[in-house]
């Protein structure tokens, strides 16, 4: 009984992915993708066979996890013709030098961008229309606001850099030498 | 009959696992000693903080003699920073950025000492053991080495004053055994006379220039709307708030949960949106031992941050969803 309602999702998924579904059923494919772990194994075999079939490079191996688990973890548009390929992956937080020797810490943010789902560019693009997944309704829109100035940024996680450290029970020197950090810890834009 | 071995077994296991390994009861009571000894302990000193390649070095003035703990911290390179805590509060001075960040007393009376009953459970997520012993700063010291249990946590060494119970050194190491970050002291007088402008800070903040970054802090009740499904074993809540601050000009709530397996902690902040979503969305960045994680969920900002590997954050915070309405 189970084995056969497995290979009914089975066979959903493989329509999902070669765009043969209504996106009425592609929705109800789609939670029942996010609902069980079998299916996300099955999900992630269409999606190798998809991709070997059409000759696409796969992802790092290891992607695929992680995306499964953030499928299950947030509500996510799928609508793969708006998504272009994602730009190249950029390190936002890293150790840099700066000239007073201080631990340096920057955080790459880029004004305007839209919030992107984890699946942008690892869909095949035969997939179907945009169909929501999971109970909420949709990611909100990209915000307009301008970016904040670096310095907001920096002041904002020197602010929760030092409330974590204040409000945890460490075994430290004291408590304002682990504090060095906050002192310590500078934001820029690379 | 299978549930009688099984039971054997539990039993069995239980004993195995109540006696501790050689050093590690000693361990735990040096660790003990470390908790009291700051209580108590007037000193001053000069300690170099390593982040990988950076180091810096720094000069704290430590008042605990009337009961109440005071402390100065001045960064000696680079620009002129401080730390200055007094009654709970934290204030650290970025007189480059003409900004003072003030951390009040925690809305839970038993942060931050790390507590008898939470040494006890260090044993659970860390293997405690005496590492011999070492000079530093000229002070005899024990070596307190936690091996973690699992992947998810770095190791710690801790180098610990044999007369007075005072940490002279800490380590933060990963898996391969090198260190991520260290803090120790190159100087260090014990038993200072008590004086209390030894500790004021050495700016005044007045003026239009100094912005003044202060949360009000309330215990948060209602945190239902927030689920962490992705656990981190030995990891517990330990604490809930609300942050209240007046950011970018008006009035924002952020939340703060920590987690901690007795030894680190791990913070959520989840704000409301209030810049676009940088690319940095999903990346795990990281400063020494400090990890830290940002993302857009549901029109909100998560930002996770621990003194863990950035594979935990990343996992911690991939878990966390908004609840289904």
């Amino acid at each position: 009984m189970k084995s056969e309602s497995n290979a009914m999702a089975g066979a959903a998924v493989s329509a999902l992915f070669d765009d043969e579904l209504e996106p009425q059923t592609a929705q109800v494919a789609l939670a029942a993708v996010a609902e069980a772990l079998s299916e996300r194994e099955t999900w992630r075999t269409y999606a190798c066979i998809g991709d070997a079939l059409r000759g696409e490079p796969r992802p790092e191996a290891d992607l695929t996890a992680g995306v499964m688990a953030r499928l299950t973890a947030e509500p996510v548009v799928l609508a793969p013709r708006a998504l272009a390929g994602r730009p190249a992956r950029q390190p936002w937080l890293a150790l840099a030098a700066s000239l007073a020797g201080v631990a340096v810490v920057g955080w790459l943010a880029l004004a305007g961008k839209p919030p992107e789902s984890p699946l942008a560019g690892r869909l095949p693009t035969g997939s179907p229309p945009a169909a929501t997944l999971a109970a909420q309704d949709a990611v909100p829109p990209a915000p307009t606001l301008a970016a904040a100035a670096p310095a907001a940024i920096e002041a904002d996680m020197s602010e929760y850099l030092l409330a974590h450290q204040a409000q945890a029970p460490t075994l430290s020197l004291d408590q304002s030498t682990k504090q060095i950090r906050t002192v310590a810890m500078r934001v820029v834009q690379p | 009959m299978k549930l009688l071995l099984l039971g054997l077994a539990l039993i069995w296991s239980a004993v195995v696992a109540a006696e501790p390994p050689a050093g590690q009861n000693e361990g735990l009571q040096w660790l003990q000693r470390v908790t009291a000894a700051v209580q108590k302990l007037n000193y001053s000193g000069t300690f170099v903080y390593r982040n990988g390649a950076h180091s810096e070095t720094s000069r704290i003035v430590h008042l605990a003699g009337d009961g109440r703990q005071s402390e100065k911290l001045e960064v000696l390179d680079g620009s002129p920073r401080e730390v200055i805590r007094s009654n709970g509060e934290v204030r650290c001075y970025l007189p480059e950025k003409h900004l003072v960040i003030v951390e009040q007393r925690s809305v839970h009376r038993s942060f931050p000492a790390l507590l008898p009953m939470s040494l006890a459970r260090l044993a659970e997520n860390y293997q405690v053991r005496l590492e011999g012993g070492e000079r530093v700063a000229g002070f005899d010291s024990r070596i307190v080495r936690l091996e973690p249990r699992d992947a998810w946590r770095y190791g710690h060494r801790f180098w610990i004053d044999t007369a007075s119970g005072l940490l002279l050194k800490a380590e933060i190491f990963d898996a391969q055994g090198q260190a991520l970050e260290s803090m120790a002291f190159t100087e260090l007088r014990l038993g200072l006379p008590m004086d209390r402008a030894a500790v004021e800070p050495s700016f005044a903040v007045g003026g239009k220039d100094w912005q003044v970054r202060s949360a009000r802090l309330r215990d948060l009740r209602d945190d239902a709307q927030w689920l962490f499904r992705a656990e981190l074993p030995g990891f517990h809540r330990r604490a809930s708030m609300r942050r209240s601050t007046g950011k970018h000009g008006e009035e924002v709530d952020t939340l703060h949960w920590v987690f901690s397996d007795d030894l680190v902690a791990l913070s959520v902040f989840i704000s409301p949106l209030r810049q676009p979503a940088s690319a940095g969305d999903g990346e795990v960045g990281s400063m020494g031992a400090l990890s830290v994680m940002k993302r857009v969920l549901d029109g909100h900002e998560v930002v996770v941050m621990g003194d863990v590997p950035p594979e935990s954050v990343r996992h911690f915070a991939t878990g966390i969803a908004v609840r289904s309405k």
